[in-house]
């Protein structure tokens, strides 16, 4: 009788055994929701003020992504237990886009940095975020389920602006995409930190919203590094002319103003001018001239083709070093 | 022997742990791949792909419910075609149906589909037990593709639970909805969210589409079931339901959700409760914040009856109960004003808030409601010379009464009343004209009152078991209301202009299949309160018929006990 008992009481566990496999991701978000947090900053025009975060020290470090919403004096992170807690900015690198940020809050839940954690293609994923902020005080976040699509370089745009996006991407096919939801925490099923989702960025060649995140090396280089890092200058010299640019880069580079005494006003060139090539290379459009640019050096005479009017024009100008003055980001306009 | 056996069962189930734990991955994922193509196959019959009368009405999708047609769908779904449209199925046709009742404030409605005896429909879930992760199918039709009615499945996971989404003012109001991960587009409108298991546990309204257009961002939006099974009754009685509402404004405080606007006419002051109150719970939900406190009411119709349990400055506790008051909307003139399409060009299906739209439509809900509970009572429909109780009825700190009561007919009715006092006294009355037939206290209108409480509701129940047979005058569905710890349809049935039931019939099971039990009657007769009401619980076979034996004279809205009556025997006469 008492072995009967124990049978039963033997598939009795089995049987709840199986009844928590059905949930395979329950318990993996439990833990990536009270380690991940909502952000509430500052918003301008259509950047909106709010995003995600994950917890990354039990002294209160959050890691995030840059962006508008740093920009307020009084950031706001509520963690999952509802608590709301003002926030200062540690440090931030706008290459990786990434920022740190700190609390005042002891806890015990926060995310462990597992980098031999191979993860692979078509491996699940979940997306924990805030995106369109549905989610409030101790509300939980949402959860989106997907796959890994594949790791690669991006290539980026935010509206019509032009990204340097350092490193590799995790892409994925849950739709992360949206306002709120960078900064979140990407897990695996097993609920291990594999990345954190990026901001609202749009493929430069498909003009269509990427969702991917930035993978948990990428996360640990930038908590490694000291220093804060100011954007990289996409120029690394002067000319001195600004191009008629309302067309975006597509349009023809037409030069809309030249500064006094700069190098291109030296070699005589004029508003209205269209540049033809640079150093033999042709130069279609805005974008061409901007990427020529960045390869000239400073003091390093080099060939410019022009047009005015009917007539092309050869000149020779000696491009100066630029006088550094740090281009913000959007989050200081 | 034994012991050898189980000994060997012992080694077999260790034997059978270890073979299923080495199970691969790849036939485990198969497996379940193979568990979700059977469910799938089952729910899909039950999805309807709803369209106008024509090419201009637009279209959504549905999911049948019940097996007579009955399918639930978004308002803004039948809103844009009126109260007539086509549903098609996946057996490739398509079935006239009509609208019966709306929620514009809950993006609801009901339609039928008719032109076949039965349809197949699909079992409604427990949205209470779903959690953030479970796995999400939705079936719908988006951007109306299938030609051949055939659903299109997407299908995800819960990404939250009790999301609140606002509205247009009072309007389309999302509160303690389901978020789901799960491909929502135009078209999926009204279409049914599905557990693993195959139970409807949402209807599919709405996505986040702020930024990209209308079309699937990773967030849409699930009418809750909870939600849905509150307001069936209403919907099938052809109302323009109307949300609950307090009257009053809540916000969050150090020490709690406070009251900081409240009406002086509001339920809430009548109920006791004053400006900076602290709520505590609403209907037996804890409330912690004032946003929680906002997306739970707007799952609730007017009228429902809902326990509120406060805090005042004093710190003292009570409770009390409430009817919702009714949610004011703006005039559906006002609504056309804001609204691009001519007034003359958008189909009038609103008809008056909370009034019954379509009486006929009604009464063909309530008689199908009413006869399934009749079958179940009186399956034979024989019609009985009399019926006797033996029962015990029991106050609380009184002496128990042994009874036994033989109903005869209209008029006569033989009570023998034996306690300790008063052994084995009998009485004749005559219930219909409320008098006691009996030389010592003839007239004595007192006297038969005090009587007739006992056995109101033998009485009662011995016409309601003969009338239904009879033709009656009038029946009705009120509209939902709560009986009995349960949610259900209230019906008025009556069989005179004086004799009238309220009947309160069970909408679903405790596993939650429908189920048409009565709950709760009241008998109606000028001298009585509706206040009261009789709870009918353990029913039992006596003859061929359904008795309740164990009953509760109940008081108020908190059906509070006030005298229980056990039934011990039952005899019928042909």
């Amino acid at each position: 009788m008492k072995i009967f008992l124990l049978l039963f009481f033997l598939l009795y566990i089995e049987m709840l055994g199986v009844a928590s496999e059905d949930n395979i991701f329950h318990q993996a978000i439990e833990n990536a929701q009270k380690r991940t947090v909502k952000i509430y900053g500052g918003a301008i025009g259509e950047e909106h003020g709010y995003a995600s975060g994950i917890i990354v020290s039990s002294d209160g470090q959050i890691l995030t992504t840059t962006g508008m919403f740093l920009s307020s004096k009084a950031l706001r992170v509520t963690l999952s237990d509802g608590k709301v807690y003002t926030a200062s900015v540690l440090k931030r690198d706008r290459s990786k886009q990434l920022a740190l940020l700190k609390v005042n809050a002891e806890t015990p839940n926060f995310f462990n940095f597992n980098l031999s954690i191979e993860c692979k293609k078509g491996d699940w994923v979940l997306a924990v975020a805030n995106p369109f902020k549905v989610a409030d005080g101790t509300e939980e976040l949402s959860v989106n389920l997907g796959v890994i699509s594949m790791k690669t370089e991006l290539a980026v745009k935010r509206r019509s602006q032009e990204i340097d996006f350092e490193g590799q991407a995790i892409l994925i096919d849950a739709i992360t995409g949206n306002p709120g939801s960078q900064g979140g925490a990407l897990v695996g099923i097993d609920g291990n930190l594999i990345g954190m989702i990026g901001k609202v960025l749009e493929d430069k060649g498909t003009n269509t919203r990427i969702n991917y995140a930035i993978p948990i090396a990428s996360l640990a280089e930038f908590l490694l590094q000291s220093e804060d890092v100011k954007v990289k200058q996409t120029a690394v010299v002067y000319l001195g002319i600004q191009l008629f640019k309302i067309g975006g880069n597509k349009a023809p580079a037409f030069i809309d103003r030249v500064d006094l005494g700069s190098p291109g006003f030296l070699a005589g060139l004029k508003k209205d001018d269209l540049i033809v090539s640079i150093a033999d290379k042709k130069i279609f459009n805005c974008g061409d001239f901007d990427k020529a640019v960045k390869e000239l050096e400073a003091n390093v005479k080099v060939q410019v083709l022009i047009k005015r009017k009917e007539d092309f024009y050869k000149v020779d100008i000696i491009p100066t070093n630029l006088e550094l003055e740090v281009e913000d980001d959007d989050e200081n306009k | 022997m034994r012991l050898l056996f189980c000994f060997l069962l012992t080694l077999l189930y260790f034997l059978s742990v270890t073979l299923f734990g080495q199970e691969s991955s790849i036939t485990k994922v198969r497996n379940i791949e193979e568990k979700r193509i059977k469910v799938i196959e089952k729910i899909s019959p039950s999805v309807v792909c709803v369209f106008g009368q024509d090419q201009g009405g637009g279209g959504g999708s549905g999911v049948l419910f019940h097996k007579s047609g009955y399918a639930l769908t978004n308002f803004h779904v039948v809103q844009a075609f009126g109260l007539n449209g086509f549903g098609g199925i996946s057996d490739g046709k398509l079935y006239p149906l009509e609208t019966l009742g709306i929620d514009p404030g809950g993006d609801l409605a009901i339609v039928k589909l008719s032109g076949k005896d039965e349809f197949y429909s699909s079992p409604l879930g427990d949205s209470n037990k779903v959690k953030v992760g479970d796995f999400a199918l939705v079936l719908g039709n988006p951007f109306l593709l299938a030609e051949d009615y055939t659903p299109t499945v997407t299908y995800g996971i819960v990404s939250g639970i009790k999301r609140y989404q606002e509205g247009q003012g009072n309007l389309l109001v999302y509160g303690n909805c389901i978020q789901i991960d799960s491909s929502i587009n135009p078209g999926n409108s009204g279409g049914p969210l599905f557990s693993d298991f195959g139970t409807v546990i949402g209807i599919n309204g709405r996505g986040s589409f702020e930024e990209r257009g209308r079309v699937n961002v990773g967030l849409g939006y699930a009418i809750s079931m909870e939600q849905v099974i509150t307001f069936i009754p209403d919907l099938l009685a052809t109302k323009v339901c109307v949300h609950g509402t307090l009257n009053a404004v809540f916000t969050d405080k150090s020490d709690g959700v406070v009251c900081s606007k409240i009406n002086s006419n509001s339920v809430l002051s009548k109920g006791g409760m004053s400006l900076g109150d602290v709520l505590l719970e609403f209907d037996g939900v804890k409330i912690l914040t004032a946003n929680q406190f906002t997306s739970l009411i707007a799952t609730y119709p007017e009228n429902w009856p809902v326990n509120i349990k406060f805090k005042n400055v004093n710190n003292e506790i009570s409770s009390f109960w409430v009817r919702l008051s009714p949610l004011p909307y703006e005039s559906r003139e006002e609504q056309q004003d804001k609204k691009v399409k001519p007034a003359n060009e958008r189909p009038n299906i609103w008809g008056e808030m909370g009034k019954i739209r379509d009486q006929k439509l009604n009464q063909r809900e309530a008689n199908r409601i009413f006869k399934e509970f009749r079958f179940l009572t009186n399956p034979l429909d024989k019609k009985y010379k009399s019926i006797t109780y033996k029962a015990k009825i029991l106050i609380e700190n009184e002496e128990p009464e042994e009874i036994i009561f033989t109903y005869k007919g209209k008029e006569s009715q033989i009570l023998e009343i034996s306690n300790k006092i008063d052994k084995n006294k009998k009485y004749l009355l005559n219930c219909f004209a409320h008098k006691i037939i009996d030389s010592q206290i003839n007239e004595d209108k007192e006297a038969f009152m005090m009587l007739f409480e006992k056995i109101s509701f033998f009485y009662g129940y011995s016409l309601l078991l003969q009338a239904m047979k009879e033709d009656y005058v009038k029946i009705l569905l009120l509209g939902g209301d709560k009986a009995n710890n349960n949610r259900a349809y209230k019906i008025l049935f009556s069989e005179t202009e004086q004799t009238n039931w309220n009947l309160w019939v069970n909408i679903l099971d405790k596993d939650m299949s429908f189920s048409s039990q009565l709950l709760k009657m009241s008998y109606s007769h000028d001298n009585f309160s509706t206040d009261y009401g009789e709870n009918l619980n353990s029913f039992q076979k006596f003859g061929d018929c359904l008795f309740p034996t164990d009953i509760k004279l109940v008081y108020g809205l908190e059906e509070k006990k006030m005298r229980q009556i056990q039934i011990s025997q039952i005899v019928l006469e042909e």
